[in-house]
């Protein structure tokens, strides 16, 4: 694998209507459904009456809908405003981040990534560049935009791209509208600058069926329709392991980390 | 919520014609709070916890089989257009003709007209945001209902609208019967439905059915194709009630809780 280290500026290309990359926080760490430990550590309190503290995360409290918002503007000196169709959104605290991400060409030029980066900090080519034959062929980038990547050939091949990037932190909360049939928290946020709107859906947290078809169910407290979480097993399929994990004291790095059978 | 497939078809004779087929949403979840309470007051009661059925689980326990009803709702663009149903692996019962309250959000983005998911025979609609063009606020513009089916719109504007209505369609009850021996294993049953409108080979559209949870729990068998139970035992002191827990070898699942006298 080849590494190109460099810091590269990006040209911002003017000719993309959207101006604005809206995303939502990954629902992922949010449960919303009772794991086994969870129902395990319920039913013992409830035999031998200890106290019961959930870990549920439920992504609705109190009726309350709560997420947060990223938004990622391409020109760094976009004026926008950003706004919902329902509940409130507030924030907007800048954030510097840096992404990784993988860019494939099936048999294409160009390949876009999923944030606008503001400089390249590295690329990895992840093999060579084959043509429609399966030929390898030599290819070049001609430009990396503030959108994607454009290479000189239309090749099969993938690169790794390391970038910083930066964005506008929001947070949306949505009361249940009391009144309403379904779709108690649906809401779109977008954002309106000079010339437009770009806008995004909000997606409801996995279990969000229990909150919408019973207004009393509430999230890991002793009572409520919860369901299990069908992704984790109880007991492990795999015999039990032990990891061992030696960080070095100064500098916290890890130095090693093994799992090996108990 | 409910997860929703729809085909849009151009055939000859009924160019515009569409159908869109939803399933009566099925319990998603395994064993809520509500049901382990339950059944530690079966076990507490002295009865057996390992005929019971959680709440919200539509299946019917036989001898030697577990039925599933459920539900698949059709919803055309019109009603004149003859329709033919098919399903696999289950049996279909005679369709109902159904009013369902809907309520969700559609966004407009410069649209003139939005076809609505389903004919209405009422609805309500409205603005939850400004109307904007190219990110500056105009008046707010007319909604109207033409056909039943459409929203239409005067101008091309950017907003999100609340739409409150009672959509037409046939409901289609239809029963799943599987063996509780091992032969027919759970994860080999992907019931599905059909409709069809016409000779044409795009003249169809089809689903395939969720079953509950609560049914596969049910069903789950080993790899070897056997029903298998371990049990684990928590003792509080020595010489006090001790609780055993049956749960499958195979998945973890919590089947029976037993609590009794060392």
């Amino acid at each position: 694998m080849i590494t190109q280290s460099a810091t590269i500026s990006v040209s911002i290309d003017q000719s993309s209507t959207k101006k604005l990359v809206i995303v939502q926080e990954d629902w992922s760490t949010y449960l919303g459904l009772i794991t086994k430990y969870e129902s395990v550590s319920y039913i013992s309190s409830i035999l031998y009456s200890r106290s019961y503290s959930s870990r549920i995360r439920c992504g609705i409290e109190d009726n309350k809908l709560a997420c947060f918002i990223f938004v990622y503007p391409i020109e760094q000196d976009l004026k926008f405003e950003m706004h919902t169709s329902y509940g409130e959104i507030s924030g907007g605290e800048f954030v510097f981040e840096e992404k990784e991400e993988y860019l494939n060409f099936n048999l294409s030029k160009t390949a876009e990534f999923d944030f606008p980066p503001i400089n390249i900090l590295n690329y990895e080519w992840q093999g060579p560049c084959l043509d429609g034959v399966g030929n390898v062929v030599p290819v070049d980038i001609k430009e990396i935009s503030g959108t994607g990547v454009e290479l000189t050939e239309k090749v099969y091949a993938s690169i790794l791209v390391r970038y910083t990037t930066v964005c506008y932190k929001y947070t949306l909360v949505a009361e249940r509208r009391a009144e309403a049939i379904d779709s108690h928290w649906s809401a779109v946020v977008y954002g309106v600058y000079e010339g437009g709107e770009d806008f995004l859906e909000i997606e409801m947290p996995p279990g969000v069926e229990v909150f919408e078809n019973d207004p009393s169910a509430t999230c890991g407290a002793s009572s409520g329709k919860v369901t299990f979480d069908e992704r984790e097993f109880y007991p492990p399929s795999e015999g039990r392991k032990n990891r061992n994990t030696v960080i070095d004291y100064c500098s916290q790095n890890t130095i090693s980390d093994e799992i090996v059978p108990a | 919520m409910i997860e929703s497939t729809t085909v849009q078809v151009y055939a000859s004779g009924d160019k515009d014609f569409s159908i869109e087929l939803e399933q009566k949403p099925v319990n998603k979840g395994k064993v809520s709070k509500t049901d382990i309470i339950n059944m530690i007051a079966y076990i507490k009661s002295g009865q057996s916890a390992k005929t019971y059925v959680q709440s919200d689980c539509s299946v019917e326990i036989n001898d030697d089989s577990v039925t599933a009803n459920l539900s698949v709702y059709a919803w055309p663009s019109n009603f004149d257009t003859p329709l033919e149903h098919f399903s696999v692996l289950c049996e279909v019962r005679e369709r109902n003709l159904i009013n369902m309250a809907r309520e969700f959000d559609l966004i407009v983005n410069y649209d003139e007209t939005i076809p609505l998911p389903f004919l209405v025979s009422s609805c309500d609609f409205s603005w939850q945001t400004p109307c904007y063009v190219n990110g500056t606020v105009v008046e707010s513009q007319e909604l109207s209902l033409v056909g039943g089916k459409n929203i239409v719109i005067p101008r091309k504007v950017f907003g999100v609208i609340r739409v409150r209505c009672i959509a037409i369609g046939y409901e289609y009850p239809l029963q799943v019967t599987v063996d509780k021996d091992s032969e027919n294993r759970i994860t080999e049953i992907k019931p599905s439905f059909s409709v069809r409108w016409g000779t044409e080979e795009n003249q169809n559209s089809s689903i395939d059915l969720d079953l509950p949870a609560c049914m596969t729990t049910l069903l789950a068998t080993c790899e070897d194709d056997t029903l298998s139970w371990n049990k684990g035992k928590a003792k509080k002191k020595k010489g006090e009630a001790f609780t055993t827990i049956y749960y499958s070898k195979c998945d973890g699942k919590v089947r029976e809780i037993h609590s009794a006298q060392a």
